[in-house]
């Protein structure tokens, strides 16, 4: 992963409307829209909004993300973290206290799913997105594989206390 | 958390579209579409924009294709090349830098 002297930083009053790619990390403190391909770790801050499809390496989301997330090595969401749309990666951690609708594939070991969402969200209003985005592409439910698939639903209790802890 | 209002777009990065806010802007990398800001644009020395510019201050260190729209100065630096108009009322092209563009700067 290339270091960087200068971080990719969207800004908290910036907004970016169309494709970012690139192979260095990248905080999102602003809103961005389109697509983001990055190899490296995508930092979604809390004052961060994303409606976009994300792919890369490790994705951390303590802000608003719309869209479909696929991360190729780890994805984090944090307590504050809300998503809408489905999440991919090998391992996965949800923090209690964040919010998502959508579903869940974890690849490889499902054991590394750490899944500890009050998962209160119902609708995209809830999260207060000031354009209600388009819902996520519709799961692929035919595709065959050793992928373990989680969807959790909506009204699901947490079902593992404080196990987000374990993974810090 | 983070207080930053820089926007930075690093060198590995591509950004296809539009940038706008009320951040200062860095790119070090490549930006083709459309960039807009309240404060100040700057294109580094790795910077290559392909895109108009809208901004208070703008710098070019590295290269701009496009137009400049700049409510202060326009600068380009030594070694800073840009194909494009400019209309800013302060604008300074430094020796060494190259341009091939019109020029407006608003006066009488």
């Amino acid at each position: 992963m290339a270091k960087n002297r200068t971080p990719t930083t969207i800004a908290s009053h910036t907004r970016v409307d169309g494709k970012i790619r690139g192979d260095e990390d990248l905080l999102v403190l602003g809103r961005t829209s389109g697509a983001i391909e990055i190899e490296g770790l995508v930092e979604v801050a809390g004052s961060g909004i994303v409606e976009a499809d994300v792919l890369a390496t490790r994705v951390v989301i303590a802000g608003v993300v719309v869209g479909t997330v696929v991360a190729t090595e780890s994805l984090v969401v944090e307590s504050t973290g809300r998503v809408v749309g489905s999440l991919t990666a090998p391992t996965l951690r949800i923090a209690e206290g964040a919010q998502y609708a959508g579903r869940l594939e974890v690849s490889g070991d499902a054991r590394a799913a750490d899944v500890a969402a009050t998962t209160k969200v119902e609708t995209t209003s809830e999260i207060a997105l000031p354009t209600p985005a388009a819902p996520a592409p519709a799961p692929r439910k035919d595709r065959p594989s050793t992928t373990k698939r989680i969807v959790v639903k909506k009204q699901k209790k947490r079902d593992r206390n404080g196990v987000a802890a374990a993974m810090h | 958390m983070t207080t930053n209002d820089k926007t930075v777009i690093g060198n590995s990065i591509t950004i296809e579209g539009t940038v706008d806010g009320t951040d200062d802007l860095v790119v070090h990398g490549t930006v083709k579409g459309k960039l807009s800001t309240s404060k100040g644009v700057t294109v580094a020395k790795s910077g290559k924009v392909e895109a108009d510019v809208n901004a208070t201050a703008v710098e070019i260190v590295g290269a701009l294709s496009g137009g400049i729209v700049a409510k202060g100065k326009a600068e380009i630096t030594a070694g800073g090349r840009m194909i494009g108009d400019i209309k800013a009322p302060r604008i300074m092209i430094a020796d060494g830098a190259k341009f091939t563009g019109n020029i407006d700067m608003g006066g009488a």
